[in-house]
């Protein structure tokens, strides 16, 4: 299961440093002891085998202590991003029906605020002040039990190991549910396409709600390495992210592309030595070709490779950027590189919009079937429907796909080409929004007669959105207080940069909201 | 207005339109809770250069500076100083 990996480690290698953050140090023997001691808490406080527990703290090392003591509890973890308004966060407590809580002091105010109204919430762990209406058991509580193995909990490996969460179209966010086996067998995949060894340094640059730091949090445990988890604020300040890279001597990074953009745009990065870094990873949205151009100058030891998958399956695809001499090389071309080709662990398809296959240079969906694909949607059989693609055989069971909404072209040589989205989905920082969502969200608003969400390209080749509303005849609403009006309701990152107010939205000539102009607007 | 206050406003009133959930005092980590993201630092640093007439390179962009109001504070303080060494 998932937390023998720790157990595991810590058996062959128990000084061996197991995770970081810089400052403080755990080795596997102490990640082993201390997440049976926080499992064991856990248990007395009412934990069952099957019950969802919320991890809600920032980039820290007391994040893989809650991962893996949650795990050893018989319990699935459900991350919670710190950074969403207090009524997103009861939410997903009410979705998953969390009664325990595991953060921190630096989030007590978070955490009071969720609690005004109503929850399930009954205790919480971490943080030492009292809060009302809840038991609280601080860190320090760990000491007071055994490091003995908790032998007596079954956990077998269809169980529900963690939710992740993610937005849904009509505001109700979609928990995407992983099992220990799905977990697993992305820890072994990416372990073994990465040749992770216990030498290795990874650095963790994912909050933990994002898919990505699966690679940190499950990967690195996998292969005995070492997992750097890059404190809140070092992904906020450049200069000392650079200065942490060079001292931790990290092997292997996994980033959105964004973080290494600042890196390289402000990261002071001449004259350091990065020479231990050996892999660069990114995924969650396309690297402009002139950074990652730029970037790969400063680091010519590494291998580059650009990572896709969405959190449904993680990782199913990678695509070896190559070196920046050869002539083939879509970076030196200005161009966008490929999503790559199914690692070796999945398989699949690209259909149109009949689910028939198309040839090659034709455009699909890309359907996706692998171990590491996720079970299910989180109490929603609904959407389960409408996510998996059935295939059937003659003979023997279905083979079961996860459409993956993604249009693709495969190449010639195979490799795939990211064309688009089939709904209206965006990424924004490596962060998935449903432009329907904010759309629906700004239609809630009193004086709001319609409302139209789009993204906008950016200089440098990344994107942001912006939104434009119609006020209903005489009612008065500023760009502030929509702003935070969706502040209230959306994530941080789904929040317009801009909204602009109109007296009338262009149309197309079937009397659509012509968003493509409000984009083109914005663009110039 | 002090630096303090008008910091302390500028990220209030700026940086958290849309999140009136959230108070904190100046020596409050503003990075590590999540009050500050990365392009609100990079709007931090242009609102003190213009506002308070300095340029700060990108190598001064780093946690001993920018944790909390107060250290942005010092910060400024430690450039004024410099600057009249360096008269």
């Amino acid at each position: 299961m998932l937390h023998h990996l720790v157990d595991v480690a810590a058996e062959v290698g128990p000084d061996r440093e197991a995770v970081s953050d810089g400052r403080t140090r755990l080795s596997y023997e102490e990640l082993a002891a201390q997440s049976t001691q926080l499992a064991r808490l856990l248990v007395d406080e009412g934990v069952n085998r099957g019950d969802r527990v919320g991890i809600l703290l920032p980039r820290c090392i007391e994040s893989a202590l809650a991962v893996y003591g949650t795990l050893k509890a018989g319990a699935a973890f459900v991350p919670i991003d710190p950074n969403i308004p207090p009524s997103g966060i009861r939410q997903l407590v009410r979705a998953c029906g969390i009664k325990h809580l595991i953060s921190q002091d630096s989030l007590l105010r978070t955490v009071r605020e969720t609690l005004k109204d109503q929850t399930s919430i009954r205790c919480i762990i971490g943080p030492d002040p009292e809060v009302e209406g809840v038991r609280v058991r601080p860190w320090s509580d760990l000491e007071r039990y055994s490091t003995a193995t908790l032998s007596e909990i079954r956990v077998l490996e269809d169980d529900l190991a963690y939710v992740m969460f993610s937005s849904g179209s009509t505001g109700r966010p979609k928990g995407i549910m992983h099992t220990h086996r799905s977990g697993l067998a992305y820890a072994e995949a990416s372990a073994e396409t990465y040749s992770v060894c216990p030498e290795d340094r990874i650095g963790n640059h994912s909050p933990l709600h994002f898919d990505m730091s699966t690679f940190g949090y499950f990967s690195g445990p996998y292969a005995q390495a070492t997992t750097v988890i890059i404190p809140e604020a070092h992904t906020k300040l450049t200069a000392s992210l650079t200065d942490l890279i060079e001292s931790e001597r990290l092997t292997i990074w996994y980033s959105v592309p964004l973080a290494l953009i600042q890196l390289l745009l402000r990261g002071g990065l001449e004259g350091r030595d990065f020479s231990p870094l050996r892999w660069v990873l990114f995924g969650g949205e396309p690297f402009p070709p002139n950074h990652l151009r730029a970037l790969m100058e400063y680091l010519p030891g590494a291998q580059f490779s650009n990572v896709y998958g969405p959190a449904e399956t993680n990782q199913c695809t990678y695509y070896n950027v190559p070196p920046l001499d050869d002539p083939s090389s879509e970076a030196m071309n200005g161009q966008a590189g490929p999503i790559g080709r199914t690692w070796e662990y999945a398989d699949e398809l690209v259909l149109d919009d009949q689910d028939r296959p198309v040839s090659n240079g034709q455009q699909g969906e890309l359907m996706i079937r692998s171990a590491t694909m996720m079970q299910g949607y989180w109490s929603r059989p609904d959407l389960d429907d409408r996510a998996f693609f059935r295939l059937r055989l003659s003979a023997g069971p279905d083979r079961i796909f996860y459409r993956t909404g993604d249009i693709v072209r495969r190449r010639e040589d195979g490799e795939l080409i990211f064309l688009g989205r089939k709904d209206r989905q965006v990424k924004v920082r490596g962060y998935r929004v449903e432009l329907d969502d904010i759309e629906h969200s700004l239609g809630t608003h009193p004086a709001v007669e319609e409302a139209a969400a789009f993204s906008v390209r950016e200089g440098d080749g990344l994107r942001h959105i912006e939104a434009a509303v119609t006020l209903i005849g005489g009612d008065t609403a500023d760009e502030d207080q929509l702003r935070s009006f969706l502040g209230s309701t959306l994530s941080w990152y789904a929040v317009p940069q801009r909204i602009v107010i109109l007296e009338s939205f262009p149309r197309t000539g079937s009397d659509k909201i012509d968003r493509k102009q409000l984009q083109a607007n914005a663009e110039s | 207005m002090s630096q303090q206050t008008e910091l302390m406003e500028f990220i209030s009133e700026d940086l958290l339109r849309g999140r009136p959930e959230i108070s904190f005092e100046a020596q409050d980590d503003i990075l590590g809770s999540g009050i500050v993201d990365s392009l609100g630092v990079m709007r931090i640093v242009a609102f003190i250069e213009e506002r308070f007439d300095v340029t700060v390179p990108p190598e001064d962009v780093r946690l001993e500076n920018f944790l909390s109001v107060n250290h942005i504070v010092a910060y400024l303080k430690s450039r004024e100083d410099g600057v009249s060494i360096d008269n």
